[in-house]
C-alpha cells in the first residue's frame, strides 16, 4: 500500500471508529471486547482496503466484518467453554452477568439471539432501511422484519419479566 | 427499562450507546494487523499454488506410464504327439496322412520384429470334438 492509499484509510478509520466500537459494544455489552472487535475489523479492512475501495461501499463491508468478528468470537467462546469441559453457554448468554452494572437496555440485547441483537443495532440505532440491514446481513429483506418483529417482542417480554422477578 | 415502540427503543439506544466515549483510534496497530493479515494470505496463495504445481507435475507421470511393447508376431504351436485314444462319447477326427504330417511338424509364422519373442504353445494332449 503506498503512502496515499495508507492515508486514505486512516482518514477512514478516524471518522469510523467511535461509531464501531459503540457499535461493538451494542454487539457485546462490553467495552473493551468492543475495541478489540472495531481494531480486528478495521485490520481485516486494511487487509482487503483496495479491494474495498474498489467494491464501492466500505461502510457495508467494514459493518459485515464487524458482525462476522462478533460472531465468530461468540461461537469461538463457546468453544473454549466445550473444550473446557463446562456447561456449553447458550448463544445469547456470554455477556450476561447477574451481578450487571451495566444499562438495563443492554443486558436485554445481551438475552437477544445474535441475529436479532445485530438487526436492532443496525435498523434502531444506525437507522439503516430495511433493506440496508439486508445487504449488511446478507439475508432477504422479510427475514430482517420478522428478526425486527421478534426482537421488539422479546425486549418487551424482557421488561415484563424483570418486573415480575423484581417483585 | 419500559420499551413503548420503535421510536422509544432508537431515542434508549442512542442514549446508551452514544454515551460510550471511544479512545484514539489506533490506525498504526489496525495497520500492522491488516500487514500480517496480508502476509498470511500472500503466504497461502503461494502455498496453494506450490501445492497446485506439484499435483500437475505428479499426478501425470503417475497416471501416464509408458506401455509394455506387444510382440506383433504370430505364436508358434506344436504339437506332438497325436491322440491314440477316443474318450467316451466324442467323435475322433478323421487323420489324414497328410493332416498328420502337418500336425507333426512345427508351424513357425514370421520372425519376431521386436518386443517379446513370440510365445510357443506345446500341445501335449489332443482334442476331440464332441458328438
Amino acid at each position: 500500500m503506498d503512502s496515499r492509499t495508507e492515508a486514505e484509510f486512516a482518514e477512514f478509520m478516524r471518522g469510523r471508529w467511535s461509531a464501531l466500537v459503540r457499535l461493538g459494544y451494542g454487539l457485546t455489552g462490553d467495552e473493551r471486547l468492543a475495541e478489540d472487535l472495531a481494531r480486528a475489523a478495521l485490520a481485516r479492512v486494511y487487509a482487503s482496503w483496495p479491494r474495498v475501495l474498489r467494491a464501492g461501499d466500505p461502510d457495508v463491508y467494514l459493518r459485515r466484518i464487524v458482525l462476522n468478528v462478533s460472531l465468530g468470537k461468540a461461537s469461538g467462546r463457546r468453544v473454549r467453554k466445550r473444550r473446557t469441559g463446562s456447561e456449553p453457554e447458550p448463544e445469547t448468554a456470554p455477556a450476561a452477568r447477574v451481578d450487571d452494572d451495566r444499562p438495563a437496555l443492554v443486558t436485554a440485547l445481551m438475552r437477544l439471539p445474535a441475529g436479532q441483537r445485530s438487526v436492532v443495532l443496525l435498523r434502531y440505532w444506525m437507522d439503516m432501511t430495511e433493506a440496508q440491514v439486508a445487504a449488511v446481513l446478507g439475508c432477504s429483506v422479510g427475514n430482517v422484519r420478522s428478526q425486527a418483529s421478534r426482537a421488539l417482542a422479546s425486549l418487551r417480554v424482557g421488561e415484563d419479566a424483570a418486573e415480575e422477578l423484581s417483585l | 427499562m419500559s420499551i413503548v415502540d420503535e421510536q422509544d427503543l432508537r431515542v434508549q439506544l442512542a442514549a446508551v450507546l452514544d454515551a460510550i466515549s471511544p479512545p484514539e483510534a489506533p490506525v498504526s496497530a489496525a495497520a500492522r494487523k491488516g500487514k500480517v493479515i496480508q502476509a498470511g494470505r500472500s503466504l497461502g496463495i503461494v502455498s496453494g499454488l506450490a501445492i497446485v504445481a506439484g499435483i500437475g507435475v505428479g499426478i501425470p507421470g503417475l497416471v501416464n506410464r509408458p506401455a509394455v511393447e506387444v510382440s506383433r508376431a504370430r505364436p508358434t504351436v506344436m504339437v506332438q504327439q497325436a491322440c491314440t485314444t477316443v474318450p467316451r462319447g466324442a467323435q475322433a477326427p478323421a487323420i489324414t496322412p497328410e493332416l498328420a504330417a502337418e500336425r507333426a511338424e512345427p508351424r513357425s509364422a514370421d520372425a519376431p520384429r521386436g518386443g517379446r519373442p513370440a510365445p510357443t504353445i506345446t500341445a501335449g494332449g489332443c482334442a476331440w470334438l464332441k458328438p
